[in-house]
């Protein structure tokens, strides 16, 4: 078919386009949601329909039944059909799946899903079919049949204002495809509003359609028809070929013949291979001018998300800042750590026999320094390992106070806006602190502590003679150092901000012992700079809980651009159909 | 419903009014704007009827274009009042139709704004005090009728739905209007009109779907009546429900009995569940006592009473001595001094911490606004908590209590002391007179023992044995006396938050007070 290769461009940029739509998940939309995803779905649906021609576009001419519940769209079909093919009856919606009616001959478009893909077939000869509706997919029945003209195919339609939603998503998915609307309403249903938002969409999109005005008294035929002219061309700017239908007895669930006479004329009219093109190239054109616009209003849809992607994110920045901020405050306040620690390492570090050992670590290390050593190293290593296991257990939780102070704030804001609202309702995890949390903040304090050591290592190890330094005064220095670093107010040390003066005098001179003044201060910045940029690392870990969620939400920052760019695409490459 | 006629003028709602309105203000801003305005509606809608008295009952004829009210209701009066068209839709202005010479009925209709009244003079088959009012519709391109249409189904006593085999399953009408009367059963009536159209058996199966709809909405109570307007059919029995109604008189009050139910429902629907026990604030106060490190202030004035009860019960003799030995590095010692009065005061992070998890405990099954307001009001309590913990742990003051048996076992200790050093003393002079040769009296004896050597074994085990109890009365007393400190401090700390959390128990309160607001309004 050499058709096909001519609109394969414009088949692969529909495609593209449908893609990218497909892309729009309208997750941040909070109440809007529903609505976005409908009119997306229209689009998709569209976009589906539009293929499906193009692909084949000698394919029969689909002409949908639709509008609103017993307004006799089966009867009507019934009486086109010249059989009781649809069921009919009183109570109200009736018919629930679709039924398509096609000369034999063109039956084989229908059996694949070429066309109406999202429809699982039900072939069934004969009379009335019940399907069973309990199913999700919906059902088509496929009737073949010799009284329908050559290159037409009449879907019978569920209605779309009954209490069924089913009923109402079938049609419009119906509606979407067809390539004819026949339009049914009652004469006393033609002013509902429900049915008029139906004609005016397809005014806008300039679908091809007929309108049927049925269950008219005899009398009032004219002066109906004559209002409901008006009130289309007012409420729906349409002016359509409009047939009514006069009321008459139904028997075997049809009307007499005469009744849809000039509807079964125009039929006969659309079957013929010119009308059939115009009318399929005239929806299909429609659908075409409008898609831009179509696009453009999910665009700004895609645009508002963003903006509440903003507003969302912004609210994990500010949050994540603060805390940051809280960190240096607590540390700077001196209360990072018990009192205590400090008090207890200082006079350890006073009494201990510590200070005549690292005198003496400069000198050679002479047997005296060695066995004192060996004397000291048992108290030495459990009186560090409380002082070292006390500050981790203060940093730790102060750490993960913090953290789960930035959840509840992020939470707090979040809830007050919609769309967080939402993701915190479909992700309840984020209101609960991590189960790792304290592990991880543990886990983090104890490295900062390794890092200590190893900068007391570097440091001291330009100071003093590698070979005699002794991994003993490496750690008492380490521990003095951290906490030194924690028991600073303001960036003053403890003992310069006053802070256990008679104590900390110990520690100080400990160090200064060691390192001298210069390099204390460098470990001590050093020392607290580390601690700082592994609060912040523990902090990105948590600010990633949610801003994964969001990011799953959230449109992705090119889509905007992809759809403009694959909706101008189509238009460049549609004058293909010409 | 025996309840509303007890109470016939409508006492009876009065409080349920109230509470409702309490509940409408305590949960502004913490519903959806809409769900609050729809219960404000309804306490200023039942004021308003109930202002108008009971004389009148005022029915609706309400349903889509095209159903036949405007029709109905020209058979209910006898005349032709209102518009009958065939073209939709037709009746834009609500007409009434007034039963009787009823008292308030013009007030009642002006509220209503109705304006098109009409009075039938001969006798209609209705009973006086029944205003039959005919609606525009809720389903057409014009918009506005709409409008009248939700106006007035809010205010008036009684709905009569005019329905038609093809519009009784309409969507809109199902879920935009009888979905949220559920409450109203006894106050809604149903016509399936144009049963002519039917043949017998449609008819059946027609009512009985609507049937099911209904039940279907809860509304399984609701009377349907099959009627043709245009024929007659079946409206002797809807004019006999409706004279029912203006007979009992309790519509209005009925009406708004459901109204206050579905009120209340819609606002519990927003509502949690409330905490179940009372604030407790215990958590808390362990967690603040523990920031402001109570537990090691309470050990370090248990040292000091140790070492002041070392001190005062020295014995005399190594008091003297301790001035001559010297002490050991002050840096060496822990000393509670030591404490820096600014590092008391618990961290800030802590104690925002320790009251975000209140209120995180005590919001657990309540809905997010009260949630956050929760936090909030908790977050906002860590300033004046931490001032108040300030002043609660300054006003402790905590000095190591003088004990009335530290002197006497100093004494004692001192006359052991002295015991031992005279038998020793006089040992050695035994010893030293043997030695020299000195003539010496045998030194008397106590139980066949010498007493010099008495002397030394009771001086020294009573040296001994006083000092081991001494040790054991001091870690006694320096427990005795930590605890005191700490339950002094707790006792301060629990003061502190009680009072700071204050505002937060407010909030539970009013939440507690909602709960049973609303389950006064349902009466
Ligand atoms: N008197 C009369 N009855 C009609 C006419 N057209 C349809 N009916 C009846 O109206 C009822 C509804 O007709 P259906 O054909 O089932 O209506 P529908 O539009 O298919 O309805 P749904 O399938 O529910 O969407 C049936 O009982 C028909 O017999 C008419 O012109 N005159
Ligand atoms: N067959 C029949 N037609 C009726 C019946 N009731 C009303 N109609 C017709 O239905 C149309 C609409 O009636 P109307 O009262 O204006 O409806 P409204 O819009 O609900 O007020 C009119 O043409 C009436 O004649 C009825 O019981 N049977
Ligand atoms: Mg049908
Ligand atoms: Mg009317």
């Amino acid at each position: 078919m050499d058709e096909a290769t001519d609109t394969a461009p414009l088949v692969t940029a529909l495609r593209d386009l449908r893609h990218v739509i497909s892309a729009c998940s309208f997750s941040l939309s909070a109440d809007k949601a529903d609505e976005r995803r409908a009119e997306r779905d229209h689009l998709r649906r569209e976009i589906d329909g539009l293929i499906a021609r193009i692909s084949s576009l000698g394919s029969p001419l689909l002409v949908v039944v639709g509008g609103v519940t017993g307004s006799g769209k089966s009867t009507i079909v019934n009486t086109l059909v010249g059989r009781a093919v649809s069921r009919t009856g009183v109570i109200r919606p009736t018919t629930e799946s679709p039924v398509l009616i096609v000369h034999p001959v063109d039956a084989h478009w229908f059996t694949d899903d070429r066309v109406l893909a999202e429809f699982v077939r039900v072939e069934r000869e004969g009379r009335k079919t019940t399907v069973d509706t309990d199913d999700e997919t919906a059902r088509l029945q496929l009737i073949r049949d010799e009284d329908i003209p050559l290159g037409l195919a009449l879907v019978d339609a569920p209605d779309i204002d009954s209490l069924s939603v089913r009923n109402r998503a079938i049609a419009d998915a119906l509606l979407d495809a067809a390539d004819v609307w026949l339009w049914c309403t009652s004469a006393a249903k033609y002013a509902d509003q429900e049915s008029m938002r139906y004609l005016a969409r397809a005014g806008a999109r300039r679908t091809a359609l007929a309108v049927a005005l049925t269950r008219v008294d005899l009398e009032h035929v004219d002066e109906l028809a004559g209002d409901f002219r008006e009130k289309l061309a007012e409420r729906a700017s349409i002016e359509p070929e409009l047939f009514t239908v006069e009321t008459a007895r139904v028997i075997d669930e049809r009307l007499p013949r005469p009744a849809v006479g000039s509807i079964e004329r125009w039929l006969r009219e659309l079957s013929g291979p010119l009308v059939r093109r115009s009318r399929r190239r005239q929806t299909m054109e429609g659908a075409l001018d409008i898609m831009s616009a179509d696009v453009a209003g999910l665009i700004a849809w895609v645009a508002d998300e963003t903006g509440t992607l903003g507003v969302l994110s912004d609210v994990i920045n500010r949050t994540i800042a603060q805390s940051r901020h809280d960190f240096g405050n607590a540390l700077d306040d001196g209360r990072a750590m018990r009192d205590e620690v400090l008090l207890r390492w200082n006079r350890f570090a006073g009494t201990s026999g510590m200070l005549a050992l690292v005198e003496r670590a400069g000198e050679r290390a002479s047997a005296w320094a060695r066995s004192l050593m060996g004397a000291l190293s048992g108290e030495r290593a459990e009186e560090e390992e409380q002082v070292r296991e006390a500050v981790a257990i203060d940093v730790a939780s102060l750490a993960t106070q913090l953290l789960d102070l930035a959840s509840g704030r992020i939470v707090t804001e979040w809830g007050t806006i919609p769309a967080g609202k939402e993701l915190l309702e479909a992700n309840p995890e984020l209101a609960e602190a991590p189960p790792d949390l304290e592990v991880r903040t543990r886990k983090t304090v104890d490295e900062w502590q390794s890092t200590v050591v190893r900068l007391v290592e570097t440091k001291g190890a330009k100071r003093r003679l590698r070979a005699r330094w002794l991994t003993a005064v490496i750690n008492a220095t380490a521990t003095g150092a951290i906490i030194a670093t924690l028991a600073q107010t303001g960036g003053l040390t403890g003992a310069e901000a006053g802070i256990a003066t008679a104590a900390g005098a110990a520690n100080q001179a400990l160090l200064t012992r060691v390192l001298g003044a210069a390099n204390m201060r460098w470990l001590i910045s050093s020392a607290r700079a580390d601690l700082e940029r592994r609060f912040t690392e523990l902090l990105a870990v948590h600010r990633r809980r949610f801003t994964e969620v969001l990011a799953a939400a959230a449109p992705s920052p090119k889509l905007i651009a992809q759809l403009e760019e694959r909706a101008d695409a189509v238009q460049k490459v549609r004058s293909c159909l010409n | 419903m025996s309840e509303l006629s007890r109470n016939k003028n409508g006492q009876g709602l009065a409080p349920r009014l109230h509470a409702l309105e309490r509940a409408v203000d305590a949960s502004r801003g913490m519903m959806p704007d809409e769900v609050v305005d729809r219960a404000a509606g309804v306490r200023t809608n039942a004021g308003e009827r109930l202002a108008r008295g009971d004389a009148a009952v005022v029915v609706a004829l309400a349903g889509g274009t095209g159903s036949g009210k405007s029709t109905l209701f020209n058979s209910l009066a006898g005349d032709d009042v209102a518009d009958v068209g065939v073209r939709r839709p037709t009746t834009t202005d609500p007409v009434a139709l007034v039963v009787g010479d009823i008292e308030g009925a013009d007030s009642l209709l002006d509220w209503l704004e109705v304006r098109k009244r009409f009075t039938p003079e001969r006798k209609i088959g209705l009973e006086t005090g029944l205003i039959v009012l005919d609606l525009p519709d809720h389903d057409s391109i014009r918009t506005d009728h709409k409008e009248t249409v939700d106006k007035l189904v809010r205010r008036v006593d009684v709905l009569l739905w005019v329905l038609d085999p093809q519009k009784y399953a309409q969507g809109l009408l199902h879920r935009g209007y009888l979905k949220d009367l559920r409450q109203h059963a006894e106050v809604q009536l149903v016509a399936l009109n144009k049963v002519d159209e039917l043949v017998p058996a449609e008819r059946e199966a027609c009512v009985t779907d609507l049937r099911r709809i209904l039940a279907s909405e809860g509304l399984g109570k609701v009377p349907i009546y099959p009627i043709s307007a245009t024929e007659g059919t079946g409206l002797g029995q809807l004019r006999s429900a409706l004279t029912e109604l203006a007979d009992r008189r309790t519509a209005s009050m009925q009406r708004i009995d459901g109204d206050l139910r579905k009120a209340a429902d819609d606002l519990a629907a927003h509502l949690g569940l409330p905490p179940e026990k009372p604030l407790d604030p215990d958590p808390l106060v362990e967690v603040v006592g523990n920031a402001a490190r109570v537990d090691d202030r309470a050990g370090a004035e248990a040292y000091r009473y140790t070492v002041a009860a070392r001190r005062a019960t020295r014995p005399p003799m190594l008091r003297a001595l301790s001035g001559i030995v010297r002490r050991r590095d002050p840096a060496s010692t822990f000393s509670p001094e030591d404490f820096d009065p600014e590092a008391r005061d618990p961290s800030p992070v802590a104690v925002q911490h320790a009251l975000q998890e209140l209120s995180v405990r005590y919001g657990r099954g309540l809905t997010r606004p009260w949630r956050s307001r929760l936090r909030e009001v908790a977050l906002n309590a860590s300033e004046p908590l931490q001032k108040l913990t300030s002043d609660a742990l300054a006003r402790v003051t905590a000095t190591p209590p003088r004990r009335s048996w530290w002197r006497p076992l100093s004494l004692a200790w001192g006359v052991f002391e002295l015991i031992a050093l005279i038998g020793i003393a006089w040992l050695l002079v035994l010893v030293a007179s043997t030695y020299l040769g000195l003539p010496a009296s045998d030194p008397p004896s106590v139980g066949g023992m010498s007493l010099p050597i008495v002397l030394t074994v009771v001086g020294i085990v009573g040296w001994v044995v006083t000092r081991l109890v001494r040790e054991r009365l001091i870690a006694v007393g320096a427990k005795r006396y930590g605890q005191w400190v700490r339950r002094a401090y707790h006792t301060e700390i629990a003061e502190a938050v009680k009072e700071a959390i204050a505002p937060l128990a407010v909030e539970i309160a009013a939440y507690q007070r909602l709960v049973e607001d609303l389950r006064a309004v349902v009466g």
